[in-house]
Order: C-alpha cells, then sequence, then structure tokens
C-alpha cells in the first residue's frame, strides 16, 4: 500500500469516501484523490497502452502534461486520469489496448523489427498495391487513435457551454507566479481573470509542501476581486482571443492584457526504457506525495540535472522512500536503462566515477531541468532564443501588452516576478500611482534566474526503445534515421517522424528532440530552434471546439406555412427555401394554365432615396436609370468594374428621389456591400436602406392571376390601368403593398411586396382568393423551369465571374451612349468593341433525355467548347430545354451541337429565342 | 415630439408614400416567432398591432425566470424607425439638449455615438453620424422609413441576462462598458444586430428578421441551460 498515514496540508480529505470503477473493479478514494492517484494508491502502474508499439505506459509527469494517464471517464475519450477528480460512481475504463490493459494483442507490434515500422512507415508502407488501398485504410483506421468516440450522437450525451468574456487581464496559471501577478493587478482596480489547469491553486508550491503559502496567495486573490477559473486549461490564442476548456465550458476570453505565469516544464532523460512504467518525473513523485500522500515508491534510483530532482530525492527520503542511488549529471552520472518487464525492476547506470552498474529499483524519479512553458506566450506573438548558460529556450521579446510571470520567464522568484508582472499590466492599462510605479520597477530589477545542467544524449542512440517521444512512440533512432533521410530541420523532422505532434503538444518532447536533431546534423540547439507554437496548448475534444448544433438560416415570414404544406425545404445561399410542395411538375402546370403563387421573399430589396438617387444608380449600373419614370420598372444588370455580370434584378422608381431596387436572392448582401462601398466614396446625397429581410414578396403569376388579384386588391389591376412593367402602391386584403408587373415565369405576373409582418396574412388571402380560379404556391424548381423557357438567366447559375452582358445576350442593357461615368464603362466599352467570343444561349435537346447542368458543348471536332448551365423539361414549350455556354461559331439560331454528359452523347439544337411566347405577348397581356 | 422633427418637411409633395414598408391596422400582423409560439401552445394577445405570445410557459413561472435567472420575450412587435442623412442629422441635433434621467438606470445616458438617449417612448440611437435608429416609437418621425418588420428583437431580462448573451454573442457588456442606453452593433450569434441596453438587467437585441427563428433557437437555448426560458408579452 502507498497511501501514507496523514500529512500536514495533504488535499485528500480521509474522511469522504468516494469509489469508482476501473474497467469494471471499484477502485476506493478519497475526495481530493485524481482517478490516477487512486488508481496508483491501488496498486496500479499501467495505465494506458502507447500509440505505435502498445507499450505499457504509467505515471509520468502526474501532472497533466503527458499522455500516460489518458482514459475514458463515463465515455469520455482522452481524459486525463492525473487531473480529473475521483468522482463518486465514475465509470473509468482504459483505452487504446485490447482485450485488456495487462494483456493487449497489439503489443505484438512492440516485438516486430524495427524494419516492420520504420520511421515514417506511413509513406512508405501501405502504397502498394495501390488497389489495396481502401483495406490499408480500413486496417489502418480501425488501429489509429487512442481512445473511442460512443458510435452515434445521440450516446454523445455531453454539452458545450460557450462563454464570450472581457476582461482587462488574463492571468493564465496560478502557481506563485500567476497568483501574485492577478493580485497585484486586481489591486491597482483590474478586472482579472486568472485561469488555472490544477484542482488547487498554488501550482509547485503544494507540491513542493508550501501549501499554506498557496492557500494564503489564494485568500488574497480572492479578496482582491479577482476572478478564478479552476480547472481550466487556456487552450489557445487566436489573434488575441483566449480559449479556455473548463469542464463542459469553453471561455472565449478577450482580455486587454495578458500575463502568462504558465511555468516550467520539468523534462525527462534519455536511456532505454525510458518509458518503463515506474519511471516517473520528479515534479510527479513530488505531487502524489504532497497533495494525496502517495509514495511513489518502496526503492527509489533519482536522475537529474539539477537542484530539482535533489530537492525531490529528498522529501522521498523523508517519506520513506528507499533511495538507491542518486544520478547527477553534473557529476559525471548517467542512467543507462531501465529494465524490467512490466515496469522498473532495476536501473542500469554509470555513477560520478564512471563505474558501471546495476540497481535494485521499482522508482526511477527523473528530473532533466526545467523547459518555460512558452507555447501560450509564443502564440501571442513572443519569440524565444536558445540560452546556453541555461540550457534552456528563454524569452527574447514579447508583443504590446502581453507580460510573463515566474518560471516561464526563468525566473526563481515566482512572487516577486508575479507581482511586477502584474503591476505592469495594470499600469499599461492607465491604472496605479507613482507609488505602484516605483514597486514595479523596484520588482523587476533583481529577479534571479536558476542554471541547469544540460540534460544528456546517450552516447549509443539509447537502444531500441529510448523514446524521444512518448505520445507517439518516436524512438530517438527513429528521428536520427529521419535525419539521414534529409528531415534535417526540426519543423521537417515533425513532419515526417510525427515527433510533437502529440496530445502533449510538445511539452515533453521538443526539447530533447530538438537536441537529437541538433547531435545528428552537427547543428548547435540554437540553430535548431523549436516548432511552431500553435493552439491547441492543451488536449481538449474537438466537440467542444465544434460549437453548438445550430446554423444560422434565414427563414421567410411564412416559413412555417411551407413546412405545414409540405414544403421540401433547401438551401438557397443562406434561406431555407421551398423547393417545391411535392410535385414540381404540377404546380408548374398550374401557373401555366391558371395560376400559381410563390415567395420570393428572399430577394433582395434595396431603397435608394436622396435628391442623387438616380445619380447613384446610374453610376452603379451599365443601364441608364435616372430617365426612369416615375411608377415604371425595369429590368438592371449589375456589372463590376471588369465589366462582368455581379447581379441582376428590377428597379421601380417610386418617386423623384426614390428607387425600389431589387438583387437576386443569393447576391443580396453583395450589392448591399457594393452599393455602399461606392456611395461611401462618391458621398453622393442619396441614402440605401436594406430591406430585404423587412419585407415580403410573392409573385402571382399565370393567365388568371389578374382576376384573381382584382377580387382583393384595392387598386385598377386591369392591363391599361397597370401595364406591364409598371409599379403601384396599393392596398390588397387591407395590406399596404408595392406591387410590380414582372414577368419572370414568363406568364402575366405580379410582384407583390409588403411588411413581413403581414407576410401571412396576405399569402393565406391570395391563396383564398385565387382557390376556385385553381392557384396552388409553387416552389422555387418549378419557377426555374418556366423561366428557363423565357430564356431568363439566373446570375450565379447561368453566368460566372467571366460572364459580360455580351457574352450572355444582354447587351441591349449597357448603354454606353451616355456621358457620365459608371462602374465598368471602361471595361464595358472594349468588350462592346468586339463580339463575344462565348455566348450563352438556348438549346432544345432531341429526345426526352436532359444533360446536367455542368455537361459539356463539344466543337465540331468533339473537343469541350462549352458547358451546360441550366436544363429543365419544359413545362409549356415541351421537350428538354437548357441554356449553355458555347462558342459563338457554333451558337447560330438553328444550329446542330452534341452535348456529353458522364458518356452520354446528346444532339440538341440552339435557340437563340425563348421557347415560350418569345414575342412577349403573354407577359404583357 | 420635438419642434424641428415635426416642422421640417424632408420631402417633396410628390412623395412615395412607402406605406408598404409599414405595418397597418388595416390587416394582422405576426411577429416572425409567432407561428412556433402558437404550434407550442402559446396564449396569443395583440401587442402594438402583432399577434405575439402571451405567455409560453406559464406567467407565474415565466416572472420568476425574470426575477430568479433570466427570461427571453420576443420583442419584434416595437416600433423602430430609421432616419438617414439630412434627417438623422437633424434628429441628432435636438438630441445632443439636455438628456432626461433614466429610470431604474445606473446613471444619466449622454447623447453621443455608442448611446441612446430615450425620448418620446423611444429610444433614439446613434448608429453612425449619418443613421439614426429610433426603437419603440416610429409614429409621426419626419423623414424616417418604418423599419419594424426589417429587425426583429428579443428581451433578455433578468440578474442572468448578459451571462446569457455571452453565450452567443462577443459584445462587451460590462457595466462599465456598456451601461444603460448602451447601443452596441456587433455579431449577435453568428448573425449582424444591435444590443441595447436598456436597463441594467434588460437587454435588447435586434436582428434581420429572416434570422428570428434562428436567433430565438439559440437564445432560448442559452437560456434554458442557465434555468430560465421563453416568456411571453404578459410575464
Amino acid at each position: 500500500m502507498s497511501r501514507l498515514q496523514p500529512r500536514p496540508g495533504e488535499g485528500i480529505d480521509r474522511t469522504r469516501e468516494v469509489s469508482f470503477t476501473f474497467d469494471g473493479k471499484p477502485v476506493a478514494a478519497y475526495e481530493g484523490d485524481t482517478i490516477a492517484s487512486a488508481l496508483y494508491a491501488a496498486g496500479r502502474r499501467t495505465f494506458s497502452r502507447s500509440f505505435k508499439y502498445h507499450r505499457r505506459r504509467g505515471l509520468f509527469c502526474a501532472t497533466g502534461q503527458c499522455a500516460n494517464c489518458l482514459v475514458h471517464v463515463d465515455g469520455r475519450p482522452g481524459i486525463r486520469a492525473c487531473m480529473e477528480p475521483a468522482g463518486h460512481g465514475l465509470c473509468v475504463t482504459h483505452q487504446n489496448a485490447f482485450p485488456s490493459l495487462e494483456r493487449d494483442a497489439m503489443a505484438i507490434l512492440d516485438h516486430l523489427p524495427s524494419a516492420a515500422l520504420p520511421v515514417g512507415f506511413y509513406y512508405k508502407t501501405f502504397i502498394a498495391p495501390r488497389r489495396l488501398w481502401p483495406v490499408y485504410e480500413r486496417l489502418l483506421r480501425r488501429a489509429s487513435g487512442l481512445g473511442r468516440l460512443p458510435a452515434t450522437q445521440a450516446q454523445r450525451t455531453w454539452r458545450t457551454e460557450y462563454r464570450r468574456r472581457h476582461v482587462d487581464v488574463l492571468v493564465s496559471g496560478g502557481g506563485a507566479a500567476g497568483l501574485s501577478a492577478a493580485i497585484a493587478a486586481a489591486g491597482l482596480g483590474a478586472d482579472v481573470l486568472l485561469a488555472d489547469e490544477g484542482l488547487e491553486l498554488g501550482g509547485r508550491l503544494l507540491d513542493e509542501g508550501d501549501h499554506d503559502r498557496a492557500r494564503d496567495l489564494a485568500a488574497q486573490a480572492g479578496a482582491a476581486g479577482v476572478e478564478v477559473l479552476g480547472r481550466a486549461s487556456v487552450l489557445g490564442l487566436y489573434d488575441g482571443l483566449a480559449a479556455i476548456s473548463q469542464g463542459g465550458t469553453l471561455h472565449q476570453v478577450r482580455a486587454a492584457r495578458h500575463v502568462f505565469a504558465t511555468g516550467a516544464l520539468e523534462q525527462p532523460l534519455l536511456f532505454d526504457g525510458n518509458d518503463l512504467p515506474g519511471v516517473m518525473l520528479s515534479g510527479g513523485a513530488l505531487r502524489l506525495l504532497a497533495r494525496q500522500s502517495i509514495r511513489a515508491g518502496e526503492r527509489a534510483v533519482v536522475a537529474c540535472t539539477g537542484d530539482r530532482g535533489l530537492r525531490a530525492a529528498g522529501a522521498l527520503a523523508a517519506a520513506g522512500v528507499e533511495i538507491a542511488a542518486v544520478v547527477d549529471v553534473r557529476d559525471g552520472g548517467r542512467v543507462l536503462a531501465a529494465e524490467g518487464r512490466a515496469g522498473v525492476e532495476r536501473v542500469r547506470l554509470v555513477d560520478g566515477d564512471g563505474v558501471v552498474r546495476t540497481v535494485a529499483a521499482d522508482l526511477l524519479v527523473v528530473s532533466g531541468g526545467d523547459a518555460p512553458a512558452l507555447g501560450l506566450a509564443a502564440q501571442a506573438g513572443a519569440r524565444s532564443g536558445w540560452d546556453e548558460l541555461r540550457a534552456q529556450s528563454v524569452l527574447v521579446s514579447l508583443p504590446r501588452g502581453c507580460f510573463v510571470a515566474g518560471s516561464v520567464a526563468g525566473e526563481v522568484g515566482c512572487e516577486r516576478s508575479g507581482e511586477a508582472a502584474g503591476l505592469a499590466a495594470a499600469h499599461s492599462l492607465g491604472l496605479g500611482d507613482p507609488v505602484s510605479k516605483a514597486r514595479e520597477v523596484a520588482l523587476a530589477s533583481d529577479l534571479p534566474a536558476e542554471v541547469v545542467a544540460p540534460a544528456p544524449l546517450p552516447v549509443d542512440s539509447g537502444g531500441r526503445r529510448c523514446f524521444a517521444c512518448l505520445c507517439e512512440d518516436v524512438t530517438v533512432k527513429d528521428i536520427e534515421q529521419g535525419v539521414r533521410e534529409g528531415y534535417e530541420s526540426l519543423e521537417l523532422a515533425k513532419r515526417y517522424t510525427t515527433v510533437t505532434m502529440g496530445p502533449c503538444q510538445g511539452r515533453i518532447c521538443q526539447g530533447q528532440s530538438a537536441a537529437v536533431v541538433g547531435r545528428a546534423t552537427g547543428a548547435g540547439r540554437e540553430i535548431v530552434g523549436s516548432t511552431t507554437a500553435r493552439p491547441p496548448w492543451t488536449t481538449v475534444p474537438l466537440g467542444a471546439l465544434a460549437g453548438r448544433p445550430v446554423e444560422p438560416a434565414k427563414r421567410s415570414a411564412i416559413h412555417a406555412w411551407h413546412r405545414a404544406h409540405g414544403g421540401v425545404i433547401r438551401w438557397t445561399g443562406d434561406w431555407r427555401r421551398p423547393y417545391h410542395y411535392g410535385d414540381p411538375q404540377a404546380e408548374a402546370r398550374a401557373v401555366a394554365q391558371r395560376a400559381g403563387l410563390i415567395d420570393v421573399s428572399t430577394l433582395g430589396k434595396l431603397l435608394v432615396r436622396g435628391p442623387q438617387a438616380g445619380e447613384l444608380l446610374d453610376r452603379l449600373y451599365p443601364g441608364r436609370i435616372s430617365t426612369l419614370g416615375i411608377g415604371r420598372c425595369r429590368y438592371a444588370i449589375l456589372t463590376g468594374e471588369s465589366g462582368r455580370i455581379l447581379d441582376d434584378g428590377t428597379i421601380c422608381r417610386l418617386d423623384a428621389e426614390t428607387f425600389y431596387v431589387t438583387t437576386t436572392s443569393t447576391g443580396a448582401a453583395g450589392a448591399v456591400q457594393w452599393f455602399r462601398w461606392w456611395q461611401t466614396g462618391w458621398g453622393l446625397e442619396a441614402s440605401v436602406t436594406d430591406l430585404s429581410q423587412g419585407l415580403s414578396a410573392f409573385n402571382l403569376a399565370g393567365p388568371r392571376a389578374r382576376e384573381i388579384l382584382a377580387s382583393v386588391a384595392e387598386l385598377d389591376v386591369s392591363a391599361d390601368a397597370f401595364a406591364y412593367l409598371d409599379g403601384r402602391e396599393g392596398v390588397v386584403t387591407g395590406v399596404p403593398c408595392l406591387l410590380l408587373r414582372l414577368g419572370f415565369t414568363g406568364e402575366l405576373g405580379f410582384e407583390l411586396h409588403c411588411s413581413a409582418a403581414h407576410a401571412e396574412h396576405l399569402w393565406e388571402a391570395l391563396l383564398e382568393a385565387g382557390g376556385s380560379a385553381g392557384l396552388r404556391a409553387f416552389g422555387l424548381e418549378p419557377q426555374r423551369a418556366l423561366r428557363l423557357e423565357k430564356l431568363h438567366i439566373l446570375v450565379g447559375a447561368d453566368t460566372d465571374a467571366e460572364s459580360t452582358p455580351y457574352g450572355a445576350g444582354l447587351g441591349w442593357a449597357v448603354k454606353l451612349d451616355r456621358e457620365e461615368d459608371f462602374v465598368g464603362r471602361w471595361a464595358l466599352t472594349d468588350a462592346a468593341g468586339a463580339a463575344p467570343e462565348s455566348v450563352l444561349v438556348g438549346f432544345r435537346v432531341s429526345g426526352a433525355e436532359l444533360p446536367r447542368e455542368g455537361a459539356v458543348v463539344l466543337d465540331a471536332g468533339g473537343a469541350a467548347a462549352g458547358q451546360v448551365t441550366s436544363a429543365r423539361h419544359g413545362p409549356r414549350a415541351g421537350g428538354s430545354l437548357g441554356m449553355a455556354w458555347m462558342p459563338a461559331g457554333l451558337a447560330d439560331d438553328g444550329a446542330s451541337i452534341t452535348i456529353s454528359d458522364a458518356g452520354r452523347l446528346l444532339s440538341a439544337t440552339v435557340s437563340t429565342t425563348p421557347f415560350f411566347d418569345p414575342e412577349g405577348a403573354v407577359v404583357r397581356s | 415630439m420635438s419642434e424641428t422633427l415635426v416642422s421640417e418637411s424632408l420631402e417633396s409633395p410628390a412623395a412615395a408614400l412607402l406605406d408598404f414598408l409599414a405595418v397597418s391596422a388595416g390587416a394582422p400582423a405576426r411577429s416572425p416567432i409567432a407561428a412556433r409560439a402558437a404550434r407550442a401552445g402559446a396564449r396569443m394577445v395583440v401587442r402594438n398591432g402583432f399577434a405575439v405570445a402571451g405567455d409560453l410557459a406559464g406567467i407565474d413561472r415565466e416572472r420568476a425566470w425574470i426575477a430568479g435567472t433570466v427570461g427571453v420575450r420576443d420583442a419584434s412587435h416595437l416600433p423602430i424607425a430609421e432616419l438617414e442623412g439630412r434627417a438623422a442629422e437633424l434628429a441628432m441635433a435636438e438630441l445632443q439638449g439636455p438628456v432626461a434621467e433614466l429610470a431604474g438606470g445606473l446613471g444619466p445616458a449622454t447623447s453621443g455615438p455608442g448611446i441612446a438617449t430615450y425620448r418620446d417612448g423611444g429610444w433614439w440611437c446613434r448608429l453612425h453620424p449619418g443613421r439614426l435608429l429610433v426603437v419603440g416609437s416610429s409614429a409621426g418621425i419626419r423623414g424616417a422609413l418604418d423599419v419594424t418588420s426589417s429587425l426583429a428583437g428579443v428581451r433578455i431580462e433578468g440578474p442572468l441576462a448578459r451571462e446569457t448573451i455571452a453565450r452567443f454573442c462577443a459584445l462587451d457588456l460590462r457595466d462599465r462598458e456598456a451601461p444603460v442606453g448602451a447601443v452596441r452593433p456587433g455579431s449577435i450569434a453568428r448573425t449582424p444586430g444591435i444590443v441595447l441596453r436598456e436597463a441594467a438587467d434588460v437587454f435588447l437585441l435586434l436582428f434581420g428578421w429572416a434570422y428570428s427563428d434562428y436567433v430565438w433557437d439559440v437564445a432560448i437555448d442559452a437560456a434554458e441551460s442557465l434555468g430560465g426560458g421563453g416568456v411571453g408579452a404578459d410575464a
């Protein structure tokens, strides 16, 4: 039993027992235990199996830095057992081992010759024969990964909350430095948030037995008004946004100032078998001892490069651990190998006198010095460099608004360092007074730094199982082989060997990997540098980053009606629209023979007002708008500076200074921005108001449309009073409307625009009024078929970023015979000077087959020459109709063309005039 | 209403009526979430001519949410007027005068960018020098466009109102940064919108009418996770 008698300051409450299960077996624990400490106290030494070779892995860092103790907890994979409180009733299971943790079938990989799984094997094997890749892929997918998610979304019951926060100062790290920084900044009036991963604030103060000081600082922070996020990991910084994962909450914090008090990461040593259960960082052994009163072993060897390891040896000895040997690198000693079957049984070492001996031990405590935890600071833009004297990477520069405190700055006076950083952060916000500023200067002037010896590299490359990267099972030999194959920089070695790419994100392995690369290439450690720091800085469930499962969607004011009446809803841009109501052909026939009503509320709708509104539109459109008569509408295309089609729609002049502009549904937002961008520069006396969402719009179309409208409208809608392309304000069924005589479907049509608040009433009233006339709702699909018969284009479907009005057959909408300039004039003038090479025309297929949109138009030689943009069966004209871009030479009316579509060759005839009502008599009726 | 705003004509004699922009008393008007509220069994009432939910979960329960946690209330029926250009400039000039003390607020608001002024039953919100939004009152404002149905709204009320909003909106709404009367254009649940702080624990969120279903879903999801929920007009 490794649990000691009660010790002063311990973090467990022995009066409160909890129980959980591990792989189905009960485990007793105390409140204050972690899952890992409870398992360790119960005698468990193997916590997981490694990623590649399925080697046994034991508790190594016990501080949440490595991936050795990842487990499933209540179905959630990848939980760090050393950071997760032992909760009553938890169901904990191992991961990455089958059938059991003790007997893992995949452990056979550890006994294969090295050539079977060479470094970068995924680039070298499983690539031939190529036809077997689907098989390989399935195998690799099954073998890869560590944990397993529940099979279905419904079983993944956890939920992530998202909290956006703003604070003056965010302190990352709740050790002595972080707490001191937070207290100092809050004391000057700053709004301070502190995030710390630990179960309790205090960091290494707690691990090293100074519980009282840790708790005193925590109490001071609380009294100063510091808001503490406990058990909260700062995942990363994204352009100033700090993402902090805290249980089921992801905090998104924007801080005016950052203080990084992220401490230092104790580094391991390189020797054969350095991954055996029983090899443990000194910080981990001390944490178990100080917080949970657990003795990590009975007989220990301590190997270190600095005083930290020696202090650990003293503490362990005081707790009753027999210290069999101390190997101090500074004295010339080193560990050659840790040996044992399921854990450390012996340690082979060289002592300071150069004598090789083997020492029996069940615990090998290692301490390869501290590496400042620079990841977050680096993500914020800090730069680091190699300090030969300190044998570690150190900060060279910090970005504005960022401060560091404590070990991450290489300083050992953590409280002084923290206070200085906190004061500096607050002062940079304009807080404080001369006294506090003098205090900051005094504190910052004399902060000592610890000097340690560099951790030695193994002379013989560390044997077969000397791991540089525990997460990814990358050995020293692997990295050296990678260098021999040409991956000579740390970044390349990372990508080739995957070293530093595991869950620890390089915390444990980056320093020694860089050292190995440095030795293998002959470059100095300062040349090798470090890999780019990227989020996440610690493990986080992907689900926490995914956001709530709700997608922004625009819906028409009568969306509920569409759903209730069988509307088949699909995305159209950012709108949810009914494509049809179950029978698109019948809907199209209704429009052609009687009347149909379609919801076109998705159209962009702008009101352009002011004395210079006409001039604004004249400058924006290639057509002349200011000459439009009051109460009249005009079709207009919008072109960009290159003369290409951006959008199209109609413009109705409501009075001398007011124009109502419609755009396409998907182009509305772009058109609004386009209008305002130009208007901002021109500064004309005109305003642009976006009414796209505020107004609903319905198109009543068909031979009986006028009759239906007349029955409910309080205005004269006769052909004489309300002609084609007229626009009128009027009341329909009590609703004030703007009515436009338009005919996108080719039928007699009226577009009714009204406040979205009245939409449902107007829609239902129209349907009711038209019921006896056979009126029915129709969706987008029949509308597209009907408009195709008229060769009315759909911008974005029938055009692309290269389409000009001339190619699209819309040259008539461009008015170059005016003096004033407009957007795209130069390009359109140029385009007008020559016949377009490619044109958009209609075609009718011989037979009933329909080409798909995107099918290829072939030239006489059978080469691809054009592309089908739309194709439908014609509801009125019959047959298979379409539109396509093709070379002008092929596009003569009546010319024969061939369309190739996924192996089919279709014969078709070109038509440059509409298939239905080419003279426009119907639409004008 | 100030003399300047009502007396100076900004429209030409032959100006279009633009009645089709406005909500009319001649026909029923519906909040964008009225249909879903009705489907959920809400008791419907009429406010400002709109059919809105009177209560969604029982008035007592809803009042308890507002008092103890948070309630989300449909406010799409609030009249909203928009002034642009010269009309906006004139109105702004009027608003530079003494500003009324805000009842129940954190202190007197000052007129200017980012701060709305409460006058004549509405919040006069200056969005930029040439654009002014009047929320809660639209009748009789010269040169104004009625944009009531362009912007839907929800009111988030209760001690956890700010916390609820923080679940889907990154705007800085701390007391110091956004006192009562603060107007903050920005992203609301990833859609363009405006937040207006009407009282210490009352925030009005305005957003595109077509996003109503979506924003309501998001706001209710956040409120329910904090022990609150949707409330009706009568709560």
